[in-house]
């Protein structure tokens, strides 16, 4: 098939620059909790929660506005508790983060099949197109912004914000430093869990937005296990990042390019054939393994990441 | 006295789970009301099923074989601080692996063959663990990350395999679908009657051995050592590499062979319904709730085996989705973890 | 202080062995005295299968007969197995909703096991249904060939539905078989018609006769009407009808290529296939179709996008088998569900102007009446030849030629057709 070497590179483009921002919403979320020294494993139980919360919420009010809060609110109430049990209680957050994602998981369907038990659902609204005039450049560059919905560009700007709070503001740096030195913090008086805590909040509240976000841009309906590992990526991409806001940038970025052009060249090829395409379907991960030998060796994470901190 | 301490401490432990295991359990029975099944019904599927179904007792102790046989793997990475979130794609790969041997070297006689199929699967696994292992012992790369990106692409691997290389030709209308295994090269059951494989004593056999070799020997002691504190360990003059890449090559390895007597004892051919389980995470579970002994892992994956079939159906009687399952074995993992806590706070002073 | 320790945890360790007794005895005498199950379900189901304007004339092949037959179906236990849920608004969506009709009307008991992705998963619920005396067993999907053949093997009673699947091995097996390619004909003509590009896409869930064969129909109608020469990518989708995520990529990786048809063949690919549609801009059109629904019903009125759906009746072929069951005259049962029976017609989209509509609702017609059959050439192992042979020269889909005048054509398409008008003569 020939088609405009151009026509596909705006086509990758426009495929990454939709998928990207569930990345960046989660990436910078858990950046800053992962910098205070939790990890949350279980982000990808609060991601379909709050995509369930989504797609329910939408049908019976049809405003996605309202879906978005309702999103957001639930991420909240599963993140506080997560928490508390990982800051206050000093459980093991790798294992309360898998138990979070398996309740996730599961409650996720069983709410969701309570609410529409014969899959008749009504039409998801989404979020409308924020540019929806391309008039001032050349117009195949048009369709690459025409898609995206105002959340496409607020992840752009919480990346540039994320780096800002972590490098030069006061809290950012009380949050950095709780994750390297909390005996040192604590004793400059500043109080390590409550920090900790406002962290691994705001990281649940991204993962309520990346939910969100997941609705419409990656699958118009909620399905079994419609997320599939995504989550989880992104924890591999911040540790090639470096937990750095940029970087990750970078990391989202470049995957799913990689997704996008592999997906496109399967397409173009006409393989058709569904064993070639897994193979290629392997390539994003892969460049992500491959990183490590890149960026691996200088990765450091913060120097008291998972481990809980009792005062005194 | 100290043994006094210690035996009301594994006693206070042992209640908290049971609590949250009852905890669970009454998630499940309270969405199973909702939706307005009747709470007998779902009591008797919870309870009784798995013993009175047809195929539901094999189903016990095939779910038992492969949870005891993951979780060991976990359990002992796991007593040197490693996380093998990577059990389920080496599970896969070690289930590819039978068939990758049966079909490529289908010149050996049957008894080597039947052997080379198992010990196959368990390389496969190993090897698949192998990447993650290198990428921690020799760059520090955090094991937890590396394994969950290679368990996505296990599942790509393991399609593309099932599509091409060991897909069976003309079967099942083009879905893809390996070959069945002949009876030749399927794990006999010990007694007709019965419906226990001889993986059955096999694992069990194994995991004695695991617990002289790792709960009876000075390796316990070099594990904890280095799982608590990597500082410590050093001036221990412990080995850190080699005790790392010991327990996680085994724990490879011990998802690869479950993979085995999966196929070869329960399953016998390899189609898509197998990727969509989650059996390495419940091994994490079981490995947890066994408290990271070889034999306690035993006790909780039975446990669980049984737990799992009978909250399957009961959800199917309640008309309920399965996936209630999932959420009731993370209330049960998450009451299992307080239950931890409060038995540490008692006795850690 | 120890002592008092120790009576702490004797009691709770006591405490929770009450509690544990307690429901086993619950259990226990549940088990002794079951009492049935029963959940209400309220569903409104809002399908017409039919037409728009036009002069079809589709004749239902079975009727409803009296009073007591419906009774004596609403004594029966019915179980139906779902490769995934019906939020697919597709094959799992119809299968539910039209099995539902029938227990809203008749009052059978019925039980539904979701995300039952292959044969095995497919045994579990099977076999607790048997132990509590269901009556009928539906295993929606051919990758269930095997185990409802092994199931009606160890349980003659039960009537084994195989919805899709090509063997029966026993008589107790009942199945209804899907032809697709009419609706995909249908579709692919008035796709033709109404392209720009000329350029389509085709997004599959899985490398199966019934879905090939309702694309290869697509292929035929696009070939059929399309004034030049068509560029057709055909892919089938690696994780099979589950992935919507990537039916979504490869649909929008279909129209960023040029296509501005997209045909969809399947349960979560619909699902994706739309949802790259909708997420197309407004200009140029872009066009999309599905199986199995009416998404005319569902998709907001104002929709655009919509070429059409291929729907299935699966109300009628699920009553006549339960019906015959219960008199008896059941064994062997076979029902074929085309369009040719009447149990599969296309709805167009309302957005297709009306030239197209009548276009394709005439071609339609043809093939109720059978004036124009389509065929697929079989090989030894009863596959379509083509489907097992897709590179044979005779296979190729590149070309279709009409006689003047209407007639049989020629061509290497994996589609026979008996007779086709010419294309000028269509509305």
């Amino acid at each position: 098939m020939t088609v405009a070497l151009s026509d596909v590179l705006i086509g990758v483009f426009s495929t990454t620059l939709q998928l990207s921002p569930f990345y960046l919403f989660a990436g910078m979320g858990e950046v800053v909790s992962e910098q205070s020294g939790v990890a949350n494993m279980g982000l990808e139980g609060i991601m379909l929660m709050s995509l369930m919360t989504t797609f329910v919420v939408d049908y019976m009010t049809g405003n996605p506005w309202v879906a978005l809060l309702a999103a957001i609110g639930v991420a909240g109430v599963i993140g506080a508790f997560f928490a508390f049990t990982a800051i206050r209680l000093r459980v093991d957050q790798i294992a309360s983060g898998l138990a979070v994602y398996l309740i996730g998981l599961g409650l996720s369907f069983v709410i969701f099949n309570t609410v529409y038990p014969s899959g008749l659902t009504p039409n998801y609204i989404p979020l409308p197109p924020l540019i929806t005039n391309w008039n001032t450049g050349p117009p195949a560059l048009g369709i690459i912004f025409l898609k995206q919905n105002v959340m496409a560009y607020v992840s752009l700007v919480l990346v540039v914000v994320t780096a800002f709070f972590l490098t030069r503001t006061s809290l950012g740096l009380r949050v950095r430093a709780v994750g390297e030195n909390p005996k040192a913090a604590d004793n400059m008086g500043v109080n390590v869990n409550k920090v900790r805590f406002l962290a691994t909040l705001f990281a649940a509240l991204t993962f309520g937005v990346a939910g969100f976000y997941f609705a419409g841009n990656f699958v118009p309906g909620f399905q079994t296990d419609v997320i599939a590992g995504r989550g989880f990526i992104v924890l591999a991409m911040i540790y090639f990042a470096n937990w750095k806001p940029y970087r990750v940038l970078f990391a989202a970025l470049s995957f799913n390019i990689v997704y996008a052009a592999q997906s496109e060249f399967v397409s173009l090829s006409g393989f058709g054939v569904a064993s070639i395409s897994t193979l290629f379907n392997m390539l994003p991960y892969v460049f992500l393994l491959a990183l490590i030998p890149i960026f691996g060796r200088k990765a450091r994470a913060p120097k008291f990441l998972l481990k809980p901190y009792k005062k005194g | 006295m100290r043994a006094n301490t210690q035996g009301l401490r594994w006693l206070r432990a042992t209640a908290y789970n049971v609590l949250a295991i009852g905890l669970g359990i009454l998630a499940g029975l309270l969405v199973v009301v909702y939706a307005g099944g009747n709470l007998g019904v779902a009591l008797s599927s919870l309870f009784l099923s798995p013993i009175e179904l047809a195929g539901g007792s094999q189903q016990i102790f095939v779910r038992f074989v492969l949870f005891y046989t993951m979780g060991m793997g976990v359990g002992l990475a796991l007593k040197a601080g490693l996380w093998n979130i990577g059990a389920q794609g080496q599970l896969l790969i070690g289930m590819v692996m039978v068939f990758v041997v049966y079909a490529f070297l289908a010149f050996l006689p049957w008894p080597v063959l039947y052997v080379a199929m198992i010990l196959g699967a368990a390389l496969g696994g190993l090897l698949w663990i192998a990447v993650p292992t290198i990428l921690r012992v020799k760059f520090g790369a955090n094991e937890i990350v590396v394994t969950i990106l290679l368990n996505v692409v296990a599942i790509n691997f393991a399609f593309f395999m099932l599509s091409g290389p060991i897909k069976s030709a003309g079967t099942a209308l083009g879905f893809p679908h390996s070959v069945e295994l002949p009876a030749k090269f399927q794990i006999p059951g010990i007694v007709s009657s019965v419906p226990i494989t001889y993986a059955v004593p096999a694992t069990i056999a194994m995991g004695i051995i695991l617990y002289l070799v790792v709960e009876r020997t000075p390796f316990r002691v070099k594990a904890n050592t280095v799982g608590e504190s990597h500082e410590t360990a050093k001036y221990a003059g412990i080995s850190i590499p080699r005790v790392m890449a010991v327990t996680m090559l085994t724990a490879g390895a011990l998802a690869g062979l479950a993979g085995a007597t999966y196929i070869m004892g329960y399953r016998y051919e390899l189609d898509i319904g197998s990727f969509s389980t989650n059996y390495g995470l419940v091994a994490i579970i079981c490995a947890l709730v066994g408290r990271k002994h070889m034999l306690g892992i035993g006790l909780a994956s039975f446990f669980f085996a049984y737990m799992t079939i009978g909250a399957e159906s009961m959800a199917l009687s309640a008309n309920v989705t399965t996936y209630v399952v999932f959420a009731m074995e993370g209330i049960m993992m998450f009451g299992i973890l307080l239950g931890n806590y409060l038995t540490e706070r008692r006795y850690a002073g | 202080m120890y002592g008092t320790k120790r009576k702490g945890i004797a009691s709770l360790v006591i405490a929770l062995l009450v509690i544990i007794l307690i429901l086993f005895a619950v259990a226990a005498y549940a088990f002794a005295y079951p009492s049935t199950s029963t959940k209400t379900v309220t569903n409104t189901s809002t399908e017409t299968v039919g037409t728009g304007t036009g002069t079809v004339t589709s004749t239902v092949t079975t009727t409803v007969t009296g009073s007591a037959a419906v009774s004596a179906i609403g004594a029966l236990k019915v179980g139906i197995i779902l490769p995934l849920t019906p939020d697919d608004h597709s094959w799992n969506y119809n299968a539910y909703n039209a099995i539902n009709k029938i227990k809203n009307e008749t009052g059978f008991t019925l039980s539904v096991a979701e995300n039952k992705a292959s044969g095995t998963d497919a045994d579990t619920p099977a076999k607790q249904w048997a132990a509590e005396g269901y009556n009928v067993v539906i295993f929606m999907g051919g990758q269930y060939q095997a185990e409802a053949n092994t199931f009606a093997g160890l349980y003659p009673k039960i009537m084994s539905v195989c919805v899709d699947c090509t063997v029966a091995n026993y008589s107790n097996v009942y199945r209804i078989w899907l032809d697709l390619s009419g609706g995909g004909f249908v579709l692919g003509a008035m796709a033709g018609m109404v392209s720009k590009t000329h350029s389509f896409g085709l997004v599959g869930g899985g490398d199966i006769p019934s879905i090939w064969e309702g694309h290869e129909g697509f292929i035929a109608g696009v070939m059929y009407t399309s004034p030049a020469t068509p560029t057709i990518t055909n892919t089938f989708e690696a994780f099979a009808w589950a992935d919507s995520t990537g039916a979504e990529t490869t649909a929008t990786n279909d129209y960023t290529n040029g296509a501005d048809v997209v045909f969809s063949s399947g349960d979560g690919i619909d699902v994706g296939v739309l949802g790259a549609a909708l997420a197309q801009p407004s200009t140029p059109q872009v066009w999309a179709s599905n199986v199995y629904t009416n998404l005319t019903a569902i998709l907001p009125a104002d929709n655009k996008i919509l070429l059409g759906s291929i729907v299935v009746d699966y109300y009628t072929p699920f009553f006549k088998a339960l019906e015959q069951f219960v008199s008896n005259n059941w064994h062997w049962g076979y029902t074929k569900v085309d369009m040719a029976s009447g149990l599969i017609a296309v709805q167009p989209g309302p957005n297709l102007p009306a030239d197209v509509k009548a276009a394709g609702l005439a071609l339609q017609s043809d093939i109720v009446e059978g004036t124009s059959i389509i065929s697929f050439a079989s090989d030894s192992s009863g596959a379509p030849y083509c489907f097992d042979n897709p590179h044979a020269s005779s296979c190729a889909d590149t070309t279709l030629t009409v006689p003047s005048g209407g007639g049989m054509p020629t061509g290497n398409m994996g589609a026979l057709f008996s007779y086709l008008p010419p294309v000028s003569s269509l509305p």
